[in-house]
Order: C-alpha cells, then sequence, then structure tokens
C-alpha cells in the first residue's frame, strides 16, 4: 500500500482481512479498512478493480470472507443490515415502469413491510415525502419515471435510501452520465448528509471530483493499492499506468 | 329485443351461465397475475408453465385427487429442473425453460392419450367450459379468492423487486420468495385458465390486458384493476360471442382480448391518448383554469 492508512478512533465501519466475490472469483482480496462517521469517502480504480463489488459485499449482497462490522454487530452475506443503505448504479433499473417517483422512494420501506405490506402506509408514505425533500425533490414526487432526467433519477435513488435513515451510506458511480450542475447538486447533497454524521462511501471514476470534494480516497486494483487523503492518494494514479483507465 | 337475445338468451341454459362465472373467474385472476409477469419479463415462463402443467393435471385427474395439487406438483418440477439446469449445466434460463416445458408437455400428451379420463385432450388443451360443474366453479373460485388475496398481499414485496431487486435484496426483502409467490399464483392461474380458456391460451387471457395497460401506460397501482376489467369483458363478450356464432369458448375469448390489444395499439397511434398525466401536464391545466 501507498499510503498510510487513515487512523480513526470510533469506526462505525470496519472491514478486516475481507475478500470479496463474485461466483467463484475473488474479485477484492484483503481489505482493511476503517470508517468513521462523517467521512466523506471515495473508492477509485480502473474498471473491474473492484469497486462495486466491495459495495455491495458491505451491503451484504454478495459473498465475502473476513469480519465486517457496522459498530458493534457483525454483517453477513444476505443478512439485511438496517443502518447501511445501497444506492445502485441507476443504468440497470427499470426505468420504463408506469411509476411515479414517490412510488420508487416508498420502496425502501419494502424491507420492513414485507409481510404485512399494508401495514403503517400512511407512516411510511409521510417518510417517503420527507426523504424526497431531503433531496430537493418533492417536486419531483408525482412525476412518472420515465419523463425523469438523470440527475433527478440519481436523487430520487438517494431519497430512497434516505427513507431509512441509514448510517453508512454506499453510492455505485452516482455521478455516471451526469452533467456538471446535476453532480454539483449530488455532490452538494452528498456533503451535506455527510456533514450531519451519515458515511457516505462512493464507486467514483472522475478524480478530479474525488480530488475537490471528498475528505478521503481509497485506491483499489483487486486490492486496496492506497488509502488517505485525496490530494496525496490520486496522484499515484498518474505515475502508475496500470491503473490509470479512469477519467480524469 | 334485440339486447334481449343477444345478452340474455344464453344464459337461459345452466351450462351457460356455468361457462360465464368460470371465464369470468379466470378473467379476473389471469390479468392480476399477468400484469406481474408482463412486469417482471415472465411472459415466456407463464406461456411455458401453462403447458407444462398438463401432465400434473392429467395425473391427479387420473388419481381422483384435486387438478390444482397436480399443477402445482408439476410448478415445482418446472422450477427444480429449470433451476438445475441453469446452475448445474451452465444453460441458459430461457433455454431450459423452452427444452423443459416442452418436456413436459409432451409428457402430458402422452398422458392423455393413455389415460380413460372423461376429458379429452382438446378440453385441456382448448378449454371447454361448458362442461363444467358445480365443484368443478367451487374449486376454481376457491383458488381464484387465495391467488387474489396472495397478490394483494405480496403487492409492495412485488413492486419493489421488480423496480429493483438489488437493492429489494440490501433492504431485506426476499426476492426468490416474491419470485415463488408468483410462479405459484401462475400455476394456480393456468389451473383456472384450463378450465376457461385452456392451456394453449390462457396466456393470451393473463398477458393480453396487461399489454393494454401498457398502451396507455397506467399507473402500476390501477393498472391491475384495469387489466382485471379488460379480463372480465373479454371472458364476457367471448363466451356470448360463442354463442351466437357457434363457435368455442376458449378461442373466442382469446381472440376478443386480442383484438382489444389491436384496437388499443390503433387508439394510441391516432390519438396518443393516455389515462395518466404527468405533474407537468396537471400543472398546465391549473395555470390554463386561472
Amino acid at each position: 500500500m501507498i499510503a498510510v492508512n487513515l487512523l480513526t478512533k470510533n469506526p462505525v465501519l470496519t472491514l478486516s482481512g475481507i475478500n470479496v466475490f463474485r461466483d467463484q472469483f475473488c474479485a477484492v482480496k484483503n481489505v482493511n479498512l476503517d470508517f468513521e462517521a462523517g467521512e466523506l469517502v471515495a473508492l477509485s480504480g480502473r474498471n473491474g478493480a473492484g469497486k462495486s463489488s466491495l459495495l455491495l459485499a458491505i451491503a451484504g449482497l454478495t459473498n465475502f470472507t473476513g469480519t465486517l462490522k457496522f459498530k458493534e454487530s457483525e454483517c453477513h452475506h444476505g443478512h439485511h443490515q438496517p443502518g447501511i443503505g445501497y444506492v445502485p448504479q441507476r443504468a440497470n433499473l427499470r426505468w420504463d415502469l408506469p411509476m411515479r417517483a414517490i412510488d420508487v422512494v416508498l420502496t425502501g420501506t419494502a424491507g420492513d413491510h414485507h409481510l404485512a405490506g399494508y401495514k403503517n402506509k400512511s407512516k411510511r408514505v409521510k417518510l417517503a415525502w420527507e426523504a424526497l425533500e431531503l433531496v430537493e425533490g418533492s417536486h419531483l414526487g408525482d412525476r412518472l419515471l420515465s419523463t425523469l432526467s438523470g440527475g433527478q433519477a440519481q436523487r430520487i435513488l438517494i431519497a430512497r435510501s434516505l427513507v431509512s435513515k441509514p448510517e453508512v451510506l454506499l453510492l455505485d458511480e452516482p455521478l455516471s452520465g451526469l452533467d456538471a450542475p446535476s453532480s454539483q447538486r449530488i455532490l452538494n447533497l452528498l456533503k451535506q448528509r455527510s456533514n450531519e454524521g451519515t458515511l457516505i462511501i462512493a464507486a467514483m471514476h472522475e478524480l478530479d471530483i474525488v480530488q475537490g470534494h471528498f475528505s478521503r480516497a481509497v485506491l483499489l486494483s483487486g486490492e486496496v493499492i492506497a488509502d488517505g487523503a485525496p490530494t496525496r492518494v490520486i496522484p499515484t494514479l498518474y505515475k502508475n499506468p496500470n491503473l490509470s483507465e479512469v477519467t480524469v | 329485443m334485440f339486447l334481449e337475445s343477444l345478452l340474455i338468451e344464453p344464459f337461459q341454459y345452466e351450462f351457460m351461465r356455468n361457462a360465464l362465472i368460470i371465464s369470468i373467474l379466470a378473467g379476473i385472476v389471469a390479468p392480476l397475475t399477468g400484469y406481474w409477469a408482463l412486469t417482471r419479463r415472465m411472459v415466456y415462463l407463464t406461456d411455458a408453465m401453462s403447458h407444462s402443467v398438463l401432465p400434473g393435471v392429467i395425473i391427479a385427474s387420473m388419481l381422483g385427487v384435486s387438478i390444482l395439487v397436480g399443477a402445482m406438483g408439476t410448478a415445482i418440477v418446472l422450477a427444480l429442473v429449470v433451476s438445475l439446469m441453469v446452475r448445474k449445466g451452465k444453460s441458459s434460463e430461457d433455454g431450459a425453460v423452452g427444452v423443459a416445458s416442452q418436456a413436459l408437455f409432451a409428457l402430458g400428451v402422452v398422458l392423455a392419450s393413455r389415460s380413460t379420463d372423461s376429458k379429452s385432450l382438446s378440453h385441456y388443451l382448448f378449454g371447454n367450459p361448458l362442461s363444467a360443474t358445480f365443484t368443478d366453479i367451487a374449486g376454481m373460485a376457491l383458488t381464484a379468492l387465495a391467488i387474489i388475496l396472495l397478490m394483494l398481499w405480496a403487492h409492495p414485496m412485488l413492486i419493489a423487486t421488480s423496480f429493483d431487486p438489488e437493492h429489494a435484496s440490501a433492504i431485506g426483502v426476499k426476492v426468490t420468495r416474491a419470485d415463488a409467490i408468483l410462479i405459484l399464483a401462475l400455476a394456480g392461474t393456468t389451473v383456472i385458465g384450463l378450465g376457461s380458456v385452456g392451456v394453449l391460451m390462457t396466456i393470451s387471457l393473463s398477458v393480453g390486458p396487461a399489454v393494454i395497460t401498457r398502451i396507455f401506460a397506467i399507473h402500476i397501482s390501477k393498472a391491475r384493476f384495469v387489466a382485471m376489467g379488460i379480463g372480465v369483458f373479454s371472458s364476457t363478450f367471448g363466451v356470448i360471442a360463442s354463442y351466437h356464432l357457434a363457435i368455442p369458448v376458449g378461442p373466442a375469448v382469446a381472440l376478443t382480448c386480442t383484438s382489444l390489444i389491436a384496437l388499443s395499439f390503433a387508439i394510441k397511434s391516432f390519438t396518443n391518448f393516455s389515462l395518466e398525466r404527468t405533474s407537468d401536464e396537471k400543472n398546465t391545466e391549473k395555470s390554463s383554469m386561472k
């Protein structure tokens, strides 16, 4: 590892000897990282470096070995951890369905009620509108999904994760395909959540944005190559041609 | 007088009344489950399932047990064989579904040819609601009720897993449970469809109404009910048409439903009609009223 790990005092998330598997393939190996509340962390690296895989492991969506702790409780593959929110890449979702934005945000509450779907409906709807307000998206609530722009869709997905008031928010390439004003809006939103104590971990390709806006960067290439302040870590990418398949 | 002979006359016979009840049951349940099959891109599986339940239904009929049990059993066999072929045989899912369902369908045809059951193979393939008994109707009504309750209960889970199964899984929704519920409901629907339009045409009554709701971009919360309305209309119209034109009920219902799809396409193409309005359209309407 090139940069020195940041020493954290009260980690909200601890990864010890984590190996992440996609099917039988080990996508990332031996990850040892601690994260504190309120950090704004970018996972960077070329395509296939393991950014998305690591996020999926933290969200409990793919198999891993090692110890992954959210505060005091140990996380496992396939087990829902209520304090961790996950925002996937928006390109993979069904934006063609005849649903309104508020319906998507409302699905963020489905996990708590999958056995009794109609329980506390009014409370759930209220929570969904509050989450939309957090992303300045109240006016989008009634819009059909097919009419949303990329930036608006991204805010809707973030709102869906905020419904459950997570302490850790994981985002997979949240700025991919967005124009500058939309990106700035999402970044402001992430900074605001971070300032309010939410640990944000985002897979990022845009290195100039990581340097300008994030408090910490973790470089991946099948394992952790560097970890630290973006201004120290990002130049590592320029020096190593094997890691340079990213947008600068 | 004309209306009376058109609408009332067919139902002076008990077999026509029974046919209407069974077809309406199918018209309610098939679009309800079919809507989710279309939404979750499981139309091919639905079609395959309607074919593959045939051996289970015939074996159940030969043993004198409920055909619902037979259909569910075959649906489970289909799911297990497909899962095995995908996981162990590295087959594609649609390839596995195609091969397994055709094998089961062929087995069903062979069993039917050896069966001494009073119902002929054509009863199962094309449906014959005219021969329905009170026991058939009672059994199908109970099955329909169970499916409706199951689908209402699973609605939030189905929405969450249809839009984004990965996120649904991350927040604790069991995606495989949602799939299993839908597969069971589809198997139950096939049993009801079998008594009405037959295994070969169940798919038209399942997916046809759902296709119409998609043409007009009807919101997911209302679309199921609109689809059920279209299903009931298609069934009723089909039964009446079968009486007056002296044609089989199953194809009459299927053709009604598919004609409505064609009509919907035409209306949409020429008028761009939609039952849904965006908030922008609502705002425009409000400001023009001021």
